[in-house]
């Protein structure tokens, strides 16, 4: 009887945010303001650019019309798509290799050990730097920028699935013991699950990471892609174009981090869950 | 009354010694009956987390072996499970009530699916936690977590349950459910269920045999048979006088070396021969 009510009583709690009015009517407030905040910034653009008539700072409507005429054309599969396939391609494999190796890392004691001094490097390094080491080592194509995501991604994703899998409580390990599960059982079905909010915390690192880097490379040593666009509107006086590009950065950084934190909430719904009503 | 059953698991001459030098268990022997409640009751520090980490192989000993059914054990056998006294840390929260209950059931082999499921029932049934299978561990009391850890141990079907204090974090009213909880499971699924507390208390209400443990390095200062009337009673057993009698006993023993507590049992014993000899001759 007295679980019951209990556990009802929690129940409660929980659905109780969501459930009531004020919070609703909060939401929508907040949901105006934000918009008015937007609004406001761009009709004062307007106004600045309109009455500054300067070349290097065009009109929120010319800008928006440029938008419009790159990036729903041949322009987003010639520069856009490239940009994305390789972020997409690095990424994939900073978070394989990342996740794989970190968790092992994490798990074997005497593999952080040994690796430790590497990761602080590493942690340590500007990941922008190595795109210079990148050119020079296999050149301006594609693969050069695959791989200099991929390793400026990889870090967070390593250090922080290290770290996770390093710090499962014990008693957890040990009644993975007590049940007879095998040290590979234990790291699949006990310390991955366990690290997935620090791995999920790395990921969105890297993938921060994986979006400057590929803007970055693509400035430095490209023919295509939205870094490359960017620099060479600037370049050729294409202003509202140099806009244009940032805007698309801005929005795609915008939808992929949206995205990521979507399928995060899915996976760790457990952890929010679980931090929400310890705090 | 105690009927001698047969010894399921022996712990021979188990000494500890930890990484760092220090001496945490000094030597114990026990032997353990089939079916009996037994509980090891000593004072805080006395290494008795240790100790039951060693007895079920978490731990190696120094030296010294545990035996279950005549043979050494060198890893967890899966006759023996161990119940931690973290509920929180030793539940999977990513698991619900269900999942964390089949958890060590998905690797075996030799139970088909349907039956993994009905053992889980069962013994999610018999925590009395039906209605919340779906729940995750996090959702429910202290108490209900500590009921969820119980109902995997069950499933489980283990012949021995280590206990590692496990009513330590929850509150009086329910430890008193929980462990009343614990008599029920024992005599509902047969097992022998081994101890270990500080709550001399609660040693004395659930056991059939109680272990004194003195302070750290530990050794076994005294064992203390508990003839009281089962099925146990938290009001009715508690007010018994024989408990009383019990619970001052083991008191008056714990946090003393073991030389002392003879001493003083043998003067309590002779006192109380002297005074039958009063109580005859007069």
């Amino acid at each position: 009887m007295s679980i019951s009510t209990r556990a009802m009583a929690a129940q409660r709690q929980a659905d109780l945010p969501a459930a009531s009015i004020p919070q609703s009517q909060r939401t929508v407030k907040g949901t105006v303001l934000s918009i008015a905040t937007v609004v406001i910034a761009l009709l004062a653009w307007e106004v600045i650019a309109r009455l500054k008539h300067s070349v290097y700072v065009p009109s929120v409507t010319q800008i928006a019309i440029t938008f419009w005429h790159e990036w729903f054309s041949a322009t987003f599969r010639d520069q856009a798509v490239p940009s994305l396939y390789r972020m997409f391609f690095g990424y994939i494999i900073a978070a394989v290799c990342g996740v794989t190796v970190g968790v092992i890392v994490g798990y074997y004691r005497f593999m952080f050990r040994l690796l430790d001094p590497v990761l602080q490097y590493w942690r340590a390094t500007p990941a922008t730097a190595i795109i210079p080491v990148g050119i020079l080592l296999i050149g301006i194509g594609d693969e050069m920028k695959i791989l200099v995501i991929a390793f400026g991604a990889v870090w967070p994703i390593l250090i922080n699935s290290a770290d996770g899998a390093r710090l499962v409580p014990r008693e957890r390990l040990e009644t993975a013991r007590v049940f007879g599960l095998t040290s590979f059982e234990t790291l699949r079905r006990v310390v991955v699950p366990s690290a997935m909010p620090q791995i999920a915390a790395g990921m969105r690192t890297g993938l921060a990471i994986a979006f400057i880097l590929i803007v970055v490379s693509e400035m430095i040593g490209s023919t295509n892609g939205i870094g490359y666009y960017v620099l060479q509107a600037q370049r050729t006086f294409a202003i509202p174009e140099m806009y244009g590009g940032v805007i698309l950065l801005a929005i795609l950084g915008f939808t992929l981090n949206t995205v990521f934190v979507f399928v995060e909430s899915k996976v760790l719904g457990w952890h929010y869950g679980q931090s929400a009503r310890t705090r | 009354m105690i009927v001698e059953r047969e010894v399921i698991l022996e712990v021979e001459a188990l000494q500890k010694r930890y990484a760092n030098g220090t001496l945490a268990i000094q030597e114990i022997s026990i032997d353990i009956r089939k079916g009996e409640f037994a509980s090891i009751v000593g004072p805080s520090g006395a290494g008795k987390t240790t100790l039951l980490k060693t007895i079920c192989a978490l731990l190696a000993p120094t030296s010294g072996k545990v035996s279950l059914h005549g043979t050494v054990i060198e890893s967890p056998p899966p006759e023996m499970i161990l119940v931690f006294q973290d509920y929180a840390r030793s539940l999977f929260p990513w698991l619900t009530v269900i999942g964390n209950v089949i958890f060590p059931l998905k690797k075996r082999s030799d139970i088909s699916k349907t039956e993994k499921e009905s053992l889980c029932r069962e013994a999610i049934k018999a925590v009395g936690l039906e209605r919340f299978t779906n729940y995750y561990p996090w959702q429910l009391s202290g108490g209900m977590q500590q009921r969820v850890a119980l109902a995997r141990a069950i499933a489980f079907r283990p012949e021995i349950l280590l206990l590692d204090e496990p009513f330590a974090s929850v509150d009086a009213l329910t430890r008193a459910d929980l462990e009343d909880l614990t008599l029920q499971l024992r005599s509902d699924f047969n097992i022998t269920m081994l101890l270990v507390t500080h709550d001399i208390d609660e040693s004395v209400y659930l056991s059939d045999r109680v272990f004194v443990l003195s302070p750290p390095p530990s050794v076994v200062v005294a064992e203390v048979q508990v003839p009281l009337s089962q099925p146990r009673e938290q009001v009715r057993t508690r007010s018994d006088a024989k408990f009383i009698e019990l619970r001052n006993r083991i008191h008056g023993m714990i946090g003393k070396p073991k030389e002392q507590v003879l001493a003083e049992d043998e003067a309590h014993a002779l006192g109380t021969a002297a005074l039958e000899f009063n109580k005859t001759t007069s």
